[in-house]
């Protein structure tokens, strides 16, 4: 992908998906930004996908209606990079894509729970490490994970369930785009 | 689809089916724990106040009827984790109609018989009792007021302000 296509992908779709929190606000831990991260890795590869999970964690983690995210920012920007590496493994692993609201949709759904649940461990032991550092124990960890469960599974079937539905429709409409722009 | 590509699908969706469920595991089992350590510290209270007393407190209440009659029914066993409302059943026979639970408690319609409607002018209210206040109408539902060992309550059905709902009596 050649250099000003991808700074356009970055931004339109970093765009898209601090457009979409600031729309979700009201439902916690419901966001657009992880599908739309995995799915820009998925169609345009890693290094857009990373763009776009960088870009729109950082502004989302300074703009969020919530406050600033403060020290956790790196973390959050991190995990987020695990859905645009899951995104390229995906495009890699499932190249047969003429049928993408059949199984494929499944797979993707399931890719993004996992994702989720990875994204919520991860951050949620960060937050640990950041509220009880120097002292910090397993047992702190295992509280903070625990604390965080009902908003982790909220995350996971959201993710579940929007990577399901927006990624077909996704992969249709950008791959038809993209074979009419040639 | 190849068989590869089907493979690896299966793998992903089948740790998802994993998280998914070990989350859901984990959930069920923090609430069940939280659960579990409120209903052991409410026992422990329960048989603390229970070695203090022996599982022999009494209360005093008086239901006011609005029509002349009142009635004290003083020294009325109660046990620990008792409210207002268990001991108006108690102390009435159970002669009580309620309805239950629009803001977390009991509201008492009818006593022995006399019965406040909706549309109707009169209802049945709280009272609560102390030496310094003297009776000051309960600002909570009846399941909220827990007895205790000499406690004193009171009833009363009669008219009420329509717009602060405010009983036009006292015990």
């Amino acid at each position: 992908m050649r250099g000003a296509s991808e700074v356009a992908v970055v931004a339109t779709f970093s765009a898209l998906a601090v457009g979409s929190d600031f729309a979700l606000t009201p439902y916690v831990n419901v966001k657009l930004m992880d599908t739309i991260v995995f799915l820009v890795a998925f169609l345009f590869g890693f290094r857009a996908g990373a763009g776009v999970a960088v870009v729109s964690e950082t502004a989302w983690s300074i703009v969020s209606p919530w406050g600033a995210a403060g020290a956790i920012t790196p973390f959050l920007v991190g995990g987020e990079l695990i859905f645009a590496i899951a995104g390229w493994w995906a495009s890699k692993t499932w190249r047969d894509r003429s049928k993408p609201w059949g199984t494929l949709a499944v797979f993707i759904g399931a890719s993004m729970l996992v994702c989720a649940f990875l994204w919520d461990f991860e951050t949620n032991a960060a937050t640990a490490l950041l509220a009880y550092w120097p002292t910090l124990t397993l047992k702190d960890i295992l509280a903070t994970e625990g604390y965080g469960l009902p908003f982790a599974l909220v995350h996971e079937v959201a993710d579940f369930l929007l990577g399901m539905a927006a990624a077909p429709a996704a992969i249709l409409t950008i791959s038809r785009a993209r074979y009419v722009n040639k | 689809m190849t068989t590869r590509e089907v493979l690896y699908g299966v793998i992903v969706v089948l740790l998802a089916a994993l998280v998914a469920s070990s989350s859901l595991a984990a959930y069920y089992y923090a609430q069940y724990n939280q659960e579990s350590n409120v209903a052991a510290r409410d026992l422990a209270t329960a048989r603390n106040l229970m070695s203090r007393y022996g599982g022999a407190m009494t209360s005093n209440l008086l239901i006011d009827f609005g029509n002349g009659t009142r009635h004290w029914y003083n020294g009325t066993r109660v046990e620990p984790g008792w409210n207002l409302y268990t001991e108006t059943l108690a102390a009435t026979d159970g002669n009580v109609n309620a309805t239950c639970c629009a803001y977390g408690s009991h509201f008492v319609t009818g006593i022995g018989g006399v019965q406040g409607t909706p549309e109707g002018t009169k209802s049945w209210s709280v009272w609560t009792f102390n030496r310094t206040s003297s009776w000051q109408e309960a600002n909570v539902g009846v399941d909220e007021i827990g007895v205790s060992n000499n406690s004193v309550y009171a009833w009363t059905f009669c008219a009420y302000d329509p717009v602060s709902y405010a009983p036009l009596c006292s015990p």
